[in-house]
């Protein structure tokens, strides 16, 4: 029973929303949108479900002094005091929660998403090497669309932003698109299973 | 690093002292007298209907670093509650000298977010006549009603079926109410009252939110004006109809009209007519001044205003014999030489104030040069919604140039695109023809579009300064080959390139006129204006929403129950002749005790009359005992109200009023007018139709709708979408390949899956971890649970989790989704379970880490730096942040296995990972390792699928080489 | 080739990446620290969005939507974007609505409207408003409750004013007056647009991306279910460019700035040095500075890279390493 009943709402409510999707009438587009209100209503408990995990793992770091348990002291500390920053002085700009993000929550994020420029071009020099033909080739695209991709491209001829622009639209859409048919399939076999109740190992464990 | 307790402290302590680096406030307590804002003045705004101020002030000047002005008011000085604030760049200031804030029409009073209680406003001292907004308790709120003009916005279905019947004693009797909760409002929204007095105060809040002292309340009293005058009025006389024409640009604000009218006004009357306006100025502000003057221009025409809605602004009237005559209205004008004669537009508003517009002369034409609107046309409901459309559509489709550029630098070849309006009628364009001449008139080259992509390529023998197009169109239906479109495209030297001039279709310019289609339904007096399309536009589409609402001022509550009082009648619908509503009441009793209140004042207004001797009196008892009459005919004759009173059941009663209501609000009838904006426009007859659509309500319900379906057009909801055929019928053939390859795998019949090396290599990698001692990483996407790539990723956990469990390896599951969450901890301890071990669960060991994305990944890149984890696993959706995780494992020298459908980050994950599951292998990983019938023929049914696609791919791209389209156009277009 | 040489690309090729993330923040900290000009090349995408939101310019029935999905992390590259959006949209005077799903977007969206602000007399209810912060699970109900009526969809301001009784939304109703939808995201959110806001509703979406995200748009552009797309940093330089050029042109003849042209925008450049354009309006453009020096630093690596592969291999004698 523990397993049944959840399918069959999966099995029910899967099958309605297929049928929504064809159907435009009011009946269904109420539906849906009382769906929507369900949906708004029950995920804000997901947001404690977070944050209990977050309690439990940290604390249970601290509590067993386990290496590093320091670092976790850090998270929750930051985790109570913005929130409780939030809470008494609100949210509008001036406010410490305010102050807290523009000075700590933005720039750290920012620097994590720059690293991202140091590891492209690491991964760069290691990918890069005309080791075959094909890599040969790669390697050649690569530098004509970086080329492309800034103003000395075009200083140096016309021809290669518009060579970038038919590499990026041509071969390498081709490839996405092929890419893409086969996920979309997959994903609707994925659901469909779902559906159908072949794939159930979401619901915890096994077959 | 190794945190030891002294980095730890002093992190913290880092934290700590960030902290104090936060702009400390740079005012002193003592000079806060120097923030109070100075000037404050409120102020009547002109030409409203007498509910709004303007409030100014002196702004504080931008060293003071302010950041909001609060604005609060009430009625008395004691008592003022926050009404709204004013936000200010704190780096820049505001630049000018004087800073506004409108308080006008309505704005909200109370709703479901305000405050529970009222509440003091923060930071001021004891005897602060501040407080927080409104609160929702009646008891404050209640006594406020009195205050303001209230108006309640409640939907239909709560205001019918949610409301409480309260009993309220008057001076004259108990009177029966609505009461309504503040839930059942979807607004309550208040207007200041002519005449009265408000008080205001303003104060400044600094960067760092400190509440400055408040200005010294002031007073502003609203006064009702006469309306804003319109911009423009245009008139025109069509002779050989003798038709006066008459068209004008709307004023904004609409909300301060009642009537709309027309003057005719011979020339030589100007400076009397002048001289009137003048008087009725004075008159306007200084009451006490009694005007002499009669209006020397005579009334031809008048109309309700529309208001709230858009009306139509053009008006035929017709003169026939010399004479403009309206029996309704009393007119009974002669005319004569049109030439003496100007023309006057009005606005008059509710409190009787009329503002005229500037005089215009009338221009007299011919009918012939009217716009032609001998276009076919028609209405009809939209199909494939759910019911909240009708489409007019009319003529045949259009195509026009839209831009051009070159694309060689001798600008002999450009590129032109184009674009086409059309309708449902004509909703498949087979082919365009595009004649292209050159200056002297030789034609260039000839291009058929048989796929229309807006764009076309055409070369010149040599740079022009005009190009000229002859477009025409072949679609479904008869377009008809006479149908000629003609553009230039001519060189304009301020922007250096081919622009597309004026549009012609047979000579004739298409946009030197506008369409604007007009509705009118059964419960409004007045057309309306439902959308205006260009010329070259052929359809628009009308949205008749199923949301409707009654409005209701709200002046008396329940404190006890919490409950707003509203009247409780309502009207179902207007009569036949769009005049007078058909009133009925939530409670039955109440209906029957009106009617005897008509009968009682007319059985009074009868003696009256006839005691009296005075003439005078007995007209104006006369005209008030044929009002009192025709309501209790009405009432006691009309279909619905009798249907109505049949019902025995209350609700039923209710629902039957409700279906009337529906039908009346939501059936529309349609004009059109042509016009080019200077009053030389054609008006077209409302659209009616022969074939009458069946619609599903009952007899009872449709009786009173003569004309519904026959000029009044209802939407109807559709069950299918049609255009989805092509979805739905690859969805069967889908379904049918899966259960077919499901059967033959059960007959044992053997399905070949290519081998997948990263999915090979699953095993090994946990081996390799269990081997070294060390935890495995898995990270089931960043996504939430609706994407299915997070599905497929659990169910490759739930097999990982599995063998590490058998392993006696730990395996951790960082998470970024609240949601996520619980079902990988559910699935993670049932493998542990499963693989028999369940003691070597650790229910920490599936976490959430944050939301946030890139925070996320710093996280889970400390996992693997202090963890040491010997294989990671990347499975599901994954980002920008792809690169930076798998870099970092790969910098720990972890074995790496990644899979995702995110094509973008796929190349990532090739040169980072050891192993990489590309799209659709993800999803086929579950299959691949379960190896079971079910899996393996869902996965064999998804590649014949693929062949199936790929073929019509193949086959759609040959046909359309060949000019075949109808593949192509088979398939819907967004 | 002497030994040194040989032993010079063989170090090379086993290079600690470290050198490589030290030589990529020099590239890039320069060229900040001290802008020059260079030339911006406008590409289609951009202008298309350039034409769509000018085509609007002064009609009082159309406005433009701001969709804001990410937070911080991603601002370098999208804030430039906004800001150019913003004033262009100020410059023509075209109703602009702002909306963010996230809430770490709520900020980011009243900074770029500040930012913007600055320059021009625009009010908040009347020449722009801002939807404020809603949550990402309502997103989808109200995308499509947006065809209907934005008013009922969106409710409230991030003032908590009723949207309905604002004076912008005197003639704008649902899509077919808010008829560009503009997604800045550092994610695949754009699609959403297009799936519910387009398909359903035949609003133009365009999208504004970080670089990384670009291919992951590509195939919606080239279909045209996206109008135009902002790639990257360089596409928020492109539109510096555009508003430089036309928007904020100003001359006797043109107070209001000027109509767009391809053969004025392909001839005139505009110099970033000097303070004839304020900091907030170039960032973009010095910003692209910096990634040309990275991008030819990477090149030259990656040549550098293959050269010692060669010489290496030859060493090996031609095998395949």
């Amino acid at each position: 029973m523990k397993r049944q009943i959840p399918l069959i709402i999966i099995m029910t409510l899967g099958f309605m929303f297929v049928a929504h999707s064809f159907i435009p009438h009011k009946i269904s587009a109420d539906f849906f949108d009382w769906f929507q209100d369900w949906v708004k209503a029950i995920s804000p408990f997901a947001v404690s479900l977070g944050v209990i995990s977050l309690f439990m793992v940290n604390g249970t770091k601290i509590s067993r002094k386990v290496p590093n348990w320091q670092y976790s002291v850090i998270t929750l500390a930051g985790l109570v005091f913005t929130a409780l920053a939030g809470f008494i002085w609100g949210t509008q700009s001036g406010t410490p929660y305010m102050w807290l993000f523009e000075n700590v929550q933005m720039p750290m994020s920012a620097t994590m998403f720059a690293l991202l420029a140091f590891y492209i071009a690491s991964a760069a020099y290691k990918a890069f090497r005309a080791r075959s033909a094909q890599a040969t080739v790669l390697l050649l695209a690569a530098i004509i669309v970086m080329l492309g991709q800034v103003p000395l491209g075009a200083m140096i001829s016309k021809w290669i932003p518009e060579t970038s622009k038919w590499i990026l639209n041509v071969p390498n859409l081709a490839a996405k698109r092929a890419i893409m048919i086969g996920v979309g399939l997959g994903m609707t076999a994925t659901s469909l299973k779902i559906l159908l109740g072949i794939e159930r190992t979401y619901l915890g464990g096994g077959d | 690093m190794k945190l030891t307790y002294a980095k730890t402290g002093l992190l913290l302590f880092l934290m700590v002292f960030s902290f104090l680096l936060m702009p400390i406030p740079s005012h002193a307590a003592s000079d806060s007298s120097s923030y109070i804002v100075e000037n404050l003045k409120a102020e009547d705004i002109p030409d409203d209907d007498g509910g709004g101020l303007v409030l100014s002030w002196k702004p504080l000047p931008k060293e003071k670093r302010i950041i909001e002005y609060r604005i609060y008011r009430g009625v008395n000085k004691d008592t003022l509650f926050y009404h709204g604030k004013v936000d200010v760049n704190v780096k820049t200031g505001v630049s000018g000298d004087v800073m506004y804030y409108y308080d006008s029409g309505y704005n909200n009073f109370v709703d479901l977010q305000s405050p529970r209680k009222l509440k003091k406003e923060q930071q001021q001292s004891e005897d602060s006549p501040l407080y927080g907004s409104y609160p929702r308790d009646l008891k404050v709120t209640g006594p406020q009603l009195a205050n303001y003009q209230i108006l309640g916005v409640i939907p239909e279905k709560d205001f019918l079926f949610k409301n409480t019947k309260i009993e309220v004693e008057e001076e004259d009797g108990s009177v029966v109410y609505a009461g309504l909760k503040l839930r059942h409002f979807s607004g309550l929204y208040k207007k200041l009252i002519p005449g009265k007095e408000y008080f205001y105060t303003v104060f400044a809040v600094t960067e760092s939110r400190s509440y400055m002292p408040y200005a010294e309340p002031i007073i502003g009293v609203p006064i009702d004006n006469s309306p804003e005058k319109i911009q423009n009025l245009y008139s025109a006389y069509v002779e050989d109809q003798s038709i006066m024409k008459f068209e004008w640009v709307r004023s904004l604000f609409t909300s301060d009209q009642t009537n709309h009218s027309l003057y005719l006004l011979k020339k030589s009357d100007l400076t009397a007519f002048n001289n009137y306006i003048d008087e009725q100025k004075k008159a306007e502000i200084d009451p006490e001044f009694t005007t002499t003057l009669e209006n020397p221009a005579q009334l031809i025409f008048q109309r309700y205003c529309g208001y709230p809605y858009t009306p139509n602004n053009t008006v035929e009237v017709e003169i026939v014999n010399g004479k403009i005559i309206n029996d309704e209205k009393h007119i009974n004008v002669e005319v004569g030489a049109i030439e003496s004669y100007l023309a006057v537009f009005s606005l008059q508003d509710r409190a009787g104030y009329e503002t005229f517009s500037e005089v215009s002369s009338f221009d007299i034409c011919n009918s012939a040069i009217l716009p032609d609107l001998s276009d076919v046309w028609n209405v009809a409901d939209r199909l494939n919604d759910k019911g909240d459309y009708n489409v007019v559509q009319w003529g045949k489709p259009t195509v026009f140039l839209t831009n051009s550029t070159f694309l060689n630098e001798d600008k002999t070849r450009i590129l032109v695109n184009y674009d086409v309006y059309k309708n449902t009628k004509y909703d498949k364009i087979k082919n365009i023809f595009f004649n292209v001449f050159d200056m002297a008139g030789n034609k260039i080259s000839t291009i058929n579009e048989f796929y229309q992509d807006s764009k076309l390529k055409v070369n010149l023998n040599e740079p022009s300064q005009s190009v000229k197009f002859e477009m025409r169109i072949v679609a479904n239906g008869s377009t008809g080959e006479d149908q000629i479109f003609t553009q230039s495209l001519v060189f304009n030297d301020e922007i250096k390139s081919l622009q597309p001039g004026k549009l012609f279709l047979n000579g004739k310019e298409v946009n030197k006129y506008s369409y604007s289609v007009y509705k009118n339904n059964y419960s409004n007096e007045e057309w309306r204006l439902s959308k205006k399309a260009l010329g070259s536009q052929r359809e628009i589409f009308d949205n008749v929403t199923y949301r409707s609402y009654i409005y209701k001022g709200v002046s008396k509550f329940d404190a006890k129950k919490g409950l707003f009082l509203v009247s409780s009648s309502f009207s179902a619908r207007l009569d036949d002749e769009l005049k007078n509503p058909i009133m009925t009441d939530l409670y039955p009793q109440e209906v029957t005790k009106t009617l005897d209140q008509y009968k009682e004042e007319l059985a009074n207004l009868i003696t009256m009359r006839d005691t009296t001797d005075s003439e005078a009196e007995i007209a104006g008892l006369n005209a008030n005992i044929d009002a009192y009459q025709s309501q209790i005919d009405l009432n006691e004759n009309n279909s619905i109200l009798k249907k109505a009173a049949e019902f025995k059941n209350k609700r039923a009663r209710i629902k039957f009023l409700e279906k009337v209501k529906t039908i009346a609000s939501r059936s529309f009838k349609y004009k059109i007018v042509k016009s080019d904006g200077k009053a030389h426009f054609s008006s077209s007859d409302v659209y009616r139709t022969e074939k009458v659509k069946k619609l599903p309500f009952s007899k009872a319900a449709r009786k009173s709708f003569t004309t519904l379906g026959i000029d009044h057009f209802y939407p109807m909801p559709n069950w299918f979408q049609a255009d989805k055929f092509p979805a739905l019928i690859a969805t069967f053939i889908f379904g049918f390949m899966v259960f077919f390859m499901i059967k033959q795998a059960k007959k044992g019949k053997e399905l070949y899956i290519r081998p997948i090396a990263g999915i090979d290599e699953i095993d090994n990698a946990i081996g390799r971890a269990t081997e070294m001692g060390r935890p495995i990483l898995f990270v089931p996407g960043l996504s939430g649970i609706s994407d299915v790539a997070t599905l497929a990723g659990l169910s490759i956990l739930g097999r990982v989790a599995k063998k590490a469990a058998e392993y006696d390896t730990r395996i951790l599951v960082p998470v970024r989704d609240y949601i996520v969450l619980p079902i990988a901890q559910e699935v993670v301890k049932e493998a542990h379970y499963e693989a028999g071990r369940p003691d070597s669960h650790d229910k920490n060991s599936v976490f959430f880490i944050t939301t946030s994305q890139f925070a996320f990944v710093a996280g889970v890149n400390g996992v693997m730096i202090r963890e040491k984890t010997a294989t990671n696993f990347y499975m599901g959706m994954f980002w920008a942040e792809a690169l930076i995780m798998t870099e970092t494992g790969n910098t720990t020298g972890a074995i790496q296995i990644s899979g995702t459908d995110a094509v973008t980050q796929i190349p990532f994950f090739i040169t980072t990972c050891d192993y990489t599951l590309i799209g659709e292998e993800l999803y086929a990983a579950s299959a691949y390792l379960a190896r079971e019938p079910l899996q393996l023929g869902t996965l064999k049914a998804v590649d014949y699928t693929k062949f199936l696609i790929i073929s019509f791919v193949i086959i759609g791209t040959l046909l359309s080489t060949v000019h075949a389209t109808f593949l192509i156009n088979a398939f819907p277009e967004k | 080739m002497n030994k040194k040489t040989i032993k010079f690309f063989d170090k090379i090729q086993n290079i600690d990446r470290r050198y490589i993330y030290i030589v990529v923040a020099l590239a890039i900290i320069f060229p900040l620290l001290i802008p020059f000009n260079s030339p911006t090349y406008v590409t289609k995408p951009t202008e298309d969005i350039y034409k769509k939101i000018d085509s609007f310019s002064g009609d009082k029935s159309k406005a433009v939507l701001l969709s804001f999905t990410h937070d911080a992390s991603t601002m370098p590259e999208l804030f430039p974007m906004e800001v150019s959006v913003l004033r262009h949209c100020f410059e023509r005077d075209i109703k602009v609505f702002t909306i963010c799903w996230i809430p770490a977007a709520a900020p980011l969206v009243d900074y770029a409207i500040n930012t913007a602000k600055e320059d021009f007399d625009v009010q908040s209810g009347i020449d722009y408003c801002n939807f404020g912060y809603k949550p990402y699970a309502l997103r989808l109900p109200i995308m499509l409750g947006m065809g209907d009526d934005i008013a009922k969809a969106v409710e409230t301001d991030s003032q908590g004013r009723k949207i309905e009784n604002l004076e912008i939304m005197q003639d704008i109703k649902n899509y077919d007056d808010m008829n560009l939808v503009v997604d800045f995201a550092a994610s695949g959110s754009a699609i959403q647009w297009i799936t519910y806001a387009r398909a359903k509703f035949g609003a133009n979406i365009a999208a504004g991306v970080t670089a990384v995200m670009v291919a992951d748009n590509y195939p919606y552009l080239q279909t045209g279910q996206l109008m135009g797309m902002f790639r990257g940093l360089k596409g928020a330089a492109e539109y510096e460019k555009l508003v430089d050029v036309f928007a904020s042109y100003k001359s006797e003849d043109h107070p209001h700035g000027r109509p767009f042209s391809k053969e004025i925008i392909d001839q005139t450049r505009v110099a970033i040095t000097g303070d004839a354009v304020p900091y907030k309006y170039k960032k973009a453009r010095i910003g692209m500075n910096a990634q040309s020096v990275a991008h030819i630093m990477m090149i030259f690596f990656i040549l550098i890279g293959n050269i010692g592969y060669f010489i290496t291999r030859k060493k090996v004698g031609g095998k395949h390493v």
